[in-house]
């Protein structure tokens, strides 16, 4: 083919002659000429106009080497940029400007002209060349920088749609910053363009396109990364401040960090975080602490959405405002403040927060309802209840599960702590109500205190029914087994109870709605003081419930029902008159149940009276001509009502159950919506719970006791209305059932406490316990959170480190007994020295101004004194002074890794001059054990910390105090283990002399936390004289146990504020360290309390016993 | 000894004065039995044998010991050794145990006058010349070396042997040693030697139940008969929190106490502030749990 046709232009060449020349061009000319040339020439009408466009692909391909190719691609464009241009004829600046461009390049102009039609869709000819000198920006005569022009004329057109020209100029600019170092990064940028782009509004994009340029400038390789953050970021930001958003992240990139990216992402992130109406507020204070602190600033954004979540919008002014001054007084404590990493900090929010979460209150709460109940429950948050998978399901409703009480994590329902308080009390108190007025206790045979006992008269009507009748089918029989005595033992009261109503549901709708009637009446009787917020939460319980008159008609009647348990005596409810006697009655029955003697069997009494008057209401839904009015419940409940009901009582025994009258217009039957402040009242399956555990302390006895099956449980669980197994188990399990009866028979076993037995699991004495119950203790890993002190923000850091405590793994008995063996005399030695610790128990004081007796050499000294005319002394007396050792004392043990380091030779072992062997074998002999004897010779560190424990256990157990020996380690503030070798309350025995073997070299050493959770448990014993002795072999380091500029000093003053802390505790802290270059550290991490460098490591087991005897005299 | 220290002329005197030995209770002290308390301890009584009465602190120990003496003391007139009769109550010798409480304290010493030593007998020493009743109140308290002092005294012997002295005494006929302890708070260290406890018949007392203490509440304090009904509410409440924060329940003594300061028009609920949570404890959530339950019962 050949490529090169001179497109000579003479004077005027005919038509003809023109697409002759054309087609003479490469194929691929002619192929878009026969495919425009009919549209273009219908556009175009005129043949003049025809004849220049012919011409100008000529011209075009005639612009340079290879601009075929830009001719082609103009022929093949022309028909869509000629619809795009309202007047054809206007097409010649079009193809003037691409044919100057296919004289640059061939490429770059068919570029041009493909994407032409797009621009010209969008925007005037005239402005074509504003847009060609955009691309040209790009293009400096490189085959790179065409391409990346190219692209750009490929991208932009989209991009006018939502960005002015001019903009696309200055994107062109960045782009060729851009490319400038690289054009693949520049082309990537260009990609992205549309993607990012249509996010920028036109008040936004001068300041965007120069957060482009600034960055582009200053480190093109972020390039990409800015257009991308600002991509994502503006999106989130309500659209009058993102301007003033790009400016902040403008002035961060000055310095040509990354610093504004993260500030775009992860600001961008936070002030999305805040509601719309706060963003404005949120930036003007990040402005505001620009000037201060810009790491400040950005810690605040950071901050804001979660102090919002604690407090409201007016209260998050004056936390903000207290973090200024701070930052104003000193720069690192209100970093910290924003970083929310200062005590103060955090006791502000909790002071402004209205929310009460139970975390805070529980152990107040908890005591007030034992102080209530009398038992020893246990105050939890109740997702922990639905987690067992035993029935509760609902994360949020308190409920009880018999033996503890559950309330939600947190209320902040009202707006000052105290009301939020309240609702707590409110919630708890009718809980601990369920407990105290004997909920759970229910009996199927007894008779209550206000109606007359018809329930055991039922079951036996039912069950002769039952037998008269053929069984209609084995699983609806057998619900039915009451009269039969083996199993009445094992079926729960509620179980029995609720088996008489056919109507399952509703009997138990309308007791829960009784009983929680009469635990409230009672309630209110007895805690007057709380009547107050009862009535609020009650009135307020009331608002949003489902309107009566909607309703179905029996459903309708229990949702009166519960207006009625909620609502005060002058207080209207709507009526439908045509069922006013059903109400009224209902109303009698309630007032009658509302006894202070009443009893849940009363309920229960109460519960079969009203479902006897219901069921015979048919569920329809509401007729319009039902005649609704509002009655006083006072009227209801009053004294022509009670006369009728009376005459009711009498014939009540006789009647049977019947289903409900209505049929095919019946609505099935939806239990009321739930009554927030009463929570989750279960009591068939509390009962449940209870008899499985009953049974299974029964089976732990071997008492022969019938025993509640699976399939007992599983029967019950298939008919109680109680639980909503597709709720209680999530997910598609084939067996629901399986796995809930499962989890509740473990639950029996168990026991209720055992998943969350908040104290210590101590391990206790003798080593006969078996290896399962070691494993669970060991899993058993309690935390507890510490402040770290930073003394640099002069603050501390809150709840910043979590020690784990848990118990040390067991080594072998050996190296307790081989220490032993190996130190005997010093054991010895040592114990001498203690047993002369032990204090006399009995001392007689002499020459005081008062006691038991007179000295009688002292009366008489005083006497001569007096004849002798000297002022006699008054001491004369004497008294036995009791004085009793009580001390407790824990050794801290360092375990870091670098307590595994060696330390020198014995030395018996260096200088040893043994005659080497002649005979071979002999020789190899002698030479292993040698090397075994050099091997053993290797001594670590912790080998000698762990000596020194047993000889300490010697010593110790001797004189009787009482200790502990804890070994510490860890990695990260989250991860500071601490090891239990004994408790502090802990016996001596077999495993503790285990542990000690246990003892090995870990991780790093985060002193602070350590010496805070041993002061904790210092401060939990009462002794006169506490110690707490810490043995290290370096200073404390660890990850993030610094702050910049004072890597090593953040520690050394953590440390030594736990040091001063547990003093002021009154616990006399001593470190003995055995790093020999502990002098520079010591004494600033110790300041005026006691230390020792030990400069002979081997010293340790001698010396500590010295010292330990000395701190406690 | 003699009596001529009885000063009791109440309107010149802003207190009174007695010998140990001679004070005796004049009127009836209020108190309402619980069970056969008062039968069983006058059976003792005229037994001689010796009683430790078990309980809570403020629930009512005393109280009983002064009621019985006051009891015995009045049909049986007894006859003083200075020839006197006691027309009122029985001789009632009260001992605070103290942990430095010593043997002299008990049975005497002597004390210098002039140039001379003089002896002069110790509370116990009296009441057992007198025959009184002698009341150690708390009496694990005391150290060991005291407690064995009242070995013989406690037995068939009744006797009191004053080393000091090298005399023994014997008891007079009235005389009755009782005393008391609380086995909740005392530790291991501090319990009762099995030799002494049984020299003993024990009468366990505890905090009365609610419908009784209401009634001792409404007598003692003055208080509106509602408020005593809630006080005695409030008693049992708080008693549950023992050993969940609390040593002790709450005492009747200090629920009559919140009675009296509201029968004087403090508000109930700060009286129950000031009498019974921040006077139990000083941890301040216990307080804040206490004061919890405070508000629910009282408005």
């Amino acid at each position: 083919m050949t490529s090169e046709q001179g497109g000579t232009g003479s004077a005027s060449p005919t038509r003809d002659e023109l697409i002759a020349e054309l087609l003479s061009l490469p194929a691929a000319v002619g192929q878009a000429y026969h495919g425009a040339t009919d549209h273009v020439e219908h556009r175009l009408g005129s043949e003049e106009h025809y004849d220049q466009w012919l011409s100008a692909a000529l011209g075009i391909a005639g612009a340079s080497f290879r601009a075929w190719e830009a001719a082609a691609e103009y022929v093949r464009s022309s028909p869509a940029v000629l619809d795009a241009l309202e007047r054809p004829q206007e097409a010649n600046t079009w193809y003037e400007s691409g044919r100057a461009l296919s004289a640059h390049s061939a490429a770059l102009a068919s570029s041009f002209f493909r994407a032409s039609a797009g621009f010209l869709e969008r925007r005037d000819v005239e402005r074509l060349p504003a847009w060609i000198s955009a691309a040209e920006t790009l293009f400096h005569g490189t085959w790179k920088s065409g391409a990346l022009a190219a692209r750009f004329f490929e991208v932009s057109p989209g991009l006018l749609d939502h960005v002015r020209l001019s903009d696309l100029a200055t994107f062109a600019n960045f782009l060729d910053h851009v490319a400038q170092h690289s054009s693949e990064l520049a082309e990537e940028c260009l990609t992205m363009a549309p993607d990012s782009l249509p996010y920028v509004d036109d008040e936004t994009i001068d300041t965007y396109l120069e957060l482009l340029d600034e960055t582009a400038n200053r480190n093109w390789k972020y390039a990409k990364e800015t257009q991308r953050a600002a991509a994502v970021a503006l999106p989130r930001i309500a659209r009058s401040e993102r301007q003033r958003f790009l400016t902040f992240a403008i002035n961060l990139a000055e310095d040509g960090g990354k610093r504004y990216l993260s500030f775009l992402a992860e600001g961008s992130r936070a002030v999305s975080d805040l509601p719309l109406h706060m963003h404005r507020q949120a930036l003007d204070d990040f402005e505001v602490l620009c000037g201060l602190s810009e790491e400040a600033a950005v810690e605040f954004l950071r901050a804001a959405p979660h102090v919002l979540e604690r407090i409201d919008d007016d209260n998050l002014v004056r936390w903000f405002q207290e973090g200024v001054t701070m930052l104003e007084r000193n720069e690192a404590a209100g970093i910290a403040f924003f970083k929310l990493e200062s005590a103060r900090g955090e006791a502000l929010i909790q002071e402004l927060s209205a929310t009460v979460s139970l975390e805070d209150v529980a152990p107040i709460l908890q005591m007030y309802a034992r102080g209530l109940t009398g038992g020893d429950m246990q105050l939890r948050p109740t997702p922990e209840l639905a987690n067992r998978s035993i029935g509760w399901a609902t994360e949020d409703r308190a409920s009880t599960d018999g033996t503890n009480v559950f309330l939600p994590p947190e209320i902040a329902l009202f707006e000052t702590k105290d009301d939020n308080f309240g609702w707590f009390k409110v919630l708890c108190t009718h809980q601990t109500g369920h407990l105290e007025f004997d909920s759970f206790t229910f009996n199927f045979d007894r008779a209550g205190n206000i109606f007359p006992l018809t329930r055991p008269a039922l079951a036996a009507r039912i069950a002769e029914q039952n037998e008269g009748a053929a069984p209609r089918d084995p699983v609806a029989a057998a619900p039915n087994p009451e009269m039969t005595g083996v199993t009445t033992a094992v079926l729960s009261d509620y179980e029995r109870f609720f088996d008489l109503f056919p109507e399952r549901r509703l009997a138990s709708d309308l007791f829960a709605a009784l009983e929680d009637a009469r635990v409230d009446h009672l309630v209110r009787l007895h805690y007057r003081g709380l009547r107050p917020a009862y009535g609020m939460v009650q009135a307020a319980a009331v608002i949003g419930r489902p309107a009566p008159q909607q309703l179905p008609l029996r459903m309708a009647l229990v949702e009166l029902l519960i207006r009625m348990t909620l609502l005060e005596g002058d207080q209207k409810i709507p009526v439908p008159q045509s069922l006013r006697d059903v109400v009224e009655r209902m109303a009698v029955i309630l007032a009658r149940l509302r006894h202070d003697e009443a009893t849940v069997e009363d309920s229960a009494e109460a519960t079969v009276i009203l479902y006897r008057l219901l069921i015979n209401v048919p569920n329809t839904m509401p007729q319009p001509d039902l005649d609704w009015e509002d009655m006083d419940l006072d009227e209801l409940g009053g004294e022509a009502a009670q006369g009728l009901q009376e005459a009711d009582s009498a014939q009540m025994g006789g009647e049977e159950f019947v289903p409900g009258s209505g049929t095919e217009q019946d609505v099935p039957y939806q239990s009321p919506q739930d009554v927030d402040y009463r929570g989750d009242f279960k009591p068939e399956l509390v009962q449940t719970i209870a008899n499985l555990r009953k049974g299974q302390q029964r089976a732990e006895d071997s008492v022969q006791a019938p025993q509640l099956t699976e399939e007992m449980v599983r029967q019950l669980l298939e008919k109680s209305a109680e639980i909503d197994l597709s709720s209680v188990v999530e997910g598609d399990i084939d067996d629901p059932s399986g796995l809930f009866i499962s989890s509740l028979m473990s639950e029996a076993i168990e026991g209720p406490d055992a998943e969350f037995n908040d104290e210590m699991g101590e391990v206790g004495s003798g080593g006969g316990d078996g290896e399962e119950s070691e494993e669970s203790l060991e899993e058993q890993e309690q935390t507890a959170l510490y402040d770290e002190w930073d003394f640099v923000a002069l603050d501390y850091k809150p709840a910043w480190c979590r020690v784990r405590e848990s118990t040390m793994q067991e080594g072998s008995a050996e190296f307790y007994e081989q220490t032993i063996e190996r130190h005997a005399g010093l054991i010895n030695e040592v114990r001498r020295q203690f047993e002369m610790m032990v204090p006399e128990t009995y001392r007689k004081e002499k020459r005081l101004t008062d006691g038991e007796e007179f000295d009688l050499d002292a009366v008489i000294d005083a006497i001569v004194q007096r004849r002798a005319g000297a002022t006699p002394d008054d001491k004369v007396y004497w008294r036995r002074n009791k004085t009793e050792r009580d001390v407790a004392v824990i050794f801290l043990l360092d375990m870091s890794a670098s307590t595994a380091e060696a330390i020198e030779e014995r030395s018996d072992f260096d200088d040893d001059d043994e005659d080497i062997p002649d005979d071979p074998r002999q020789y190899l002999f002698w030479l292993r054990s040698r090397r075994e004897q050099q091997k053993r010779s290797y001594l670590r560190i912790i080998d000698l910390e762990k000596e020194s424990t047993v000889l300490l256990i010697r010593a110790l157990e001797t004189i009787g105090d009482q200790y502990g020996i804890y070994g510490f380690s860890g990695y990260g503030r989250e991860n500071v283990e601490f090891y239990s070798v004994k408790g502090l309350e802990e016996q001596f025995s077999d495993r503790v002399a285990k542990r000690i073997d246990g003892i090995t070299p870990l991780h790093a050493t985060r002193m602070g936390p350590a010496i805070r959770h041993a002061t904790a448990k210092l401060d939990d014993v009462s002794a006169k004289t506490k110690v707490l002795f810490l043995i290290s072999d370096g200073r404390p380091q660890d990850r993030g146990y610094s702050r910049e500029g004072a890597e090593k000093e953040y520690a050394v003053h953590d440390t030594h504020d736990a040091l001063v802390q547990a003093k002021a505790k009154g616990i006399i802290p001593f470190l003995l360290t055995v790093d020999r270059a502990g002098h520079d550290y010591m004494k600033e991490m110790c300041g005026d309390l006691p230390y020792e460098v030990l400069a002979d490591i081997e010293l340790l087991p001698k010396r500590l016993p010295q010292l330990y005897s000395r701190l406690t005299l | 000894m003699t009596e001529q220290t009885v000063l009791k002329d109440a309107t010149v005197m802003s207190y009174s004065e007695y010998e140990i030995e001679e004070y005796t209770i004049d009127s009836e002290p209020y108190y309402l039995p619980i069970r056969d308390e008062v039968e069983v301890f006058t059976a003792a009584y005229e037994e001689k044998i010796p009683v430790i009465l078990k309980g809570p602190t403020g629930c009512g120990k005393t109280r009983f010991v002064e009621y019985m003496a006051w009891r015995l003391g009045r049909p049986i007139t007894t006859v003083r050794p200075d020839g006197k009769e006691n027309s009122h109550g029985k001789a009632l010798v009260t001992i605070a145990a103290h942990e430095d409480l010593t043997a002299s304290d008990l049975v005497g010493r002597f004390l210098l006058e002039g140039e001379e030593t003089k002896w002069v007998d110790g509370p116990l020493t009296r009441a057992v010349k007198t025959g009184a009743i002698c009341y150690l109140d708390e009496v694990v308290e005391a150290r060991k070396d005291t407690t064995v002092l009242i070995h013989p005294l406690t037995d068939h012997r009744r006797l009191l042997p004053v080393e000091k002295r090298g005399q023994i005494l014997e008891a007079a006929d009235g005389f009755l040693l009782v005393i008391s302890y609380n086995p909740g708070y005392q530790s291991a260290l501090k319990d009762l030697k099995q030799s002494t406890r049984q020299r003993f018949v024990a009468m366990e007392f505890d905090y009365p139940p609610r419908e009784y203490e209401a009634q001792i509440v409404l007598q003692e304090s003055g208080v509106d008969e509602d408020s005593a009904d809630l006080l005695a509410r409030l008693g049992e409440k708080v008693r549950n929190l023992k050993e969940h924060g609390l040593q002790e329940g709450v005492s009747t003594r200090l629920l009559i106490y919140a009675g009296k300061l509201i029968a004087r028009g403090v508000p109930a609920r700060r009286a129950c502030d000031v009498a019974i949570s921040d006077a139990l404890t000083d941890d301040p959530s216990v307080q804040r749990s206490i004061r919890e339950i405070t508000t629910s019962i009282f408005e």
